[in-house]
């Protein structure tokens, strides 16, 4: 069975209506400005680990803009900075240790073995690959090569999925097409009047992602939206007004 | 008589398998068949689910019970190019629906499993029409229906005040105890609704099938905001749907 999404002019009405309430705000903004622009800068080491990092920290943890998540994501320097965790002896218990001593935050001792892991397999000989992955979406920003970028890290990292897979690369600026889908977009996309009935606990199957993807991608392209756009003024309905330029993080 | 053939993904089972294989058997045996076989409809088989890498699953079934059906996978996998689906050889329905037919002579169902947890974005929803276009050719009654089947069901589950706090708070499983009926949970239809009762209080929930989580058997649960038993039932039925777990036949 193939679904077919068939997009109604009015549907495209509704999107550009819902857009318009977020059209000022900083955090559809900064998206904008971050991942519509005509150049990204290359990503070098020490901004993917970073980002990495954070992504893996708002895992099943609230990362709203007031949150220990992003208080830590903003601390300057970066305590789990890519160089910093390099120089460690045992990079497992320092992650931990430094997650705990920060406070309020979930999940440290997986974050610790999810940061030991990754940081093995990129110094092991996967910085490479990775980085010509991220580089491919400088000069080939598709739907496919994005898709393929999002498989690559979700096949290769530990503690990325689908969802953060995305979530990753959209901090990086290097997305437009391909968002992290959480349970505030399936939320909203039910409410909006999506043909089929969304779950977001059904996103962790790869095969089911892409078939939600696909669908917000038709809502976007009908309406002549970028995804990474609406995904930002959907995060934006939920959060408020929160995200201000000293905390915004994504 | 109808012939009742089983779609199934695997997703979450691969380090389980012999806790799947005991539930099936024990569902499928309270309803008066044989243990069932399954029909592998993967293209390839190198894959991270440890229990169901190249020929471990069957192994673990024997060969009575098991066949790689290749031939019915998804070209898409091996070439990443074209359609999201491309049956491989879309004339092995017939062989497929050859196979179930003459087990059901014998009482023993079949199962066709791929990885993807729903089949709403799988290839074996292509192939379950597959199977029901040779089957109407024939003039043979079939459905094909995703595992277990059924309609969806209203249980009652008693949970320690601890549980009951938890799946409140919104715990994506409720653990079964010890003591857990397979041969009822394990066959539980998707989008059932458990009345979850704890010391006076009770709540309800959308659930699946029993799963094997960690060391313990524990049933799915679909976050919903639904209000009220008659809400939790719309909102089931609409999950069903979307995810592609309804019966289709011919």
């Amino acid at each position: 069975m193939k679904h077919t999404w068939t997009i109604e002019p009015t549907d495209c009405k509704k999107v550009k209506a819902f857009l318009d309430l977020f059209r000022d705000n900083l955090f559809v903004r900064q998206r904008i400005e971050r991942n519509l622009r005509d150049e990204t800068p290359v990503v070098e080491k020490a901004a993917f680990w970073q980002q990495m990092v954070a992504c893996l920290l708002t895992t099943q943890q609230r990362s709203g803009p007031t949150s220990a998540v992003t208080r830590f994501i903003r601390t300057t320097p970066f305590l789990l900075a890519y160089k910093t965790c390099l120089a460690q002896p045992n990079v497992e218990k320092f992650a931990k240790d430094t997650l705990t001593k920060f406070g309020g935050l979930r999940r440290t001792n997986r974050l610790a073995s999810e940061i030991a892991n990754n940081l093995t397999v990129l110094e092991e000989g996967l910085w490479r690959r990775t980085l010509d992955t991220l580089a491919t979406l400088l000069t080939h920003q598709t739907v496919k090569a994005e898709r393929d970028a999002a498989d690559f890290i979700d096949e290769n990292f530990a503690g990325f999925g689908p969802k953060q897979a995305r979530n990753l690369l959209q901090s990086l600026s290097l997305t437009r097409y391909e968002i992290p889908i959480d349970s505030r977009i399936t939320k909203w996309l039910n409410e909006f009047g999506f043909p089929v009935r969304l779950s977001a606990s059904a996103l962790a199957d790869t095969n089911y992602y892409c078939f939600v993807m696909d669908g917000f991608q038709a809502l976007c392209q009908a309406s002549g939206v970028a995804p990474c756009v609406l995904d930002a003024a959907i995060f934006a309905s939920f959060d408020g007004n929160g995200w201000t330029e000293e905390n915004i993080v994504w | 008589m109808t012939t009742t053939i089983f779609t199934f993904g695997y997703y979450g089972w691969g380090s389980c398998t012999p806790q799947l294989v005991e539930a099936v058997d024990a569902v499928e045996m309270s309803r008066g068949f044989e243990p069932p076989i399954f029909v592998d409809i993967r293209i390839r088989r190198n894959v991270r689910a440890t229990g169901f890498v190249g020929n471990a699953f069957e192994k673990l079934l024997g060969p009575d019970r098991h066949r790689w059906m290749k031939s019915l996978g998804n070209r898409f996998i091996q070439t990443r190019t074209g359609p999201d689906i491309q049956i491989a050889e879309p004339s092995s329905a017939d062989t497929l629906l050859d196979l179930a037919l003459e087990s059901a002579g014998h009482k023993q169902r079949f199962l066709f499993f791929c990885s993807c947890q729903w089949p709403i974005a799988c290839h074996r929803c292509t192939v379950a029409e597959l199977v029901l276009q040779a089957a109407k050719r024939r003039g043979e009654s079939v459905e094909i229906v995703e595992w277990p089947g059924g309609k969806p069901k209203q249980i009652d589950l008693d949970v320690t005040p601890k549980v009951f706090t938890s799946v409140r708070n919104g715990r994506k499983t409720v653990p079964l105890g010890e003591m857990t009926d397979l041969a009822q949970l394990g066959g539980l239809p998707w989008g059932s609704i458990a009345t979850v009762h704890s010391t006076g209080d009770k709540l309800y929930r959308i659930v699946g099938p029993a799963s094997w989580q960690t060391d313990k058997w524990s049933l799915p649960v679909f976050p919903t905001d639904a209000e009220g038993l008659a809400e939790y039932e719309t909102e089931a039925a609409r999950l069903r749907r979307g995810l592609g777990l309804e019966a289709a036949s011919v």
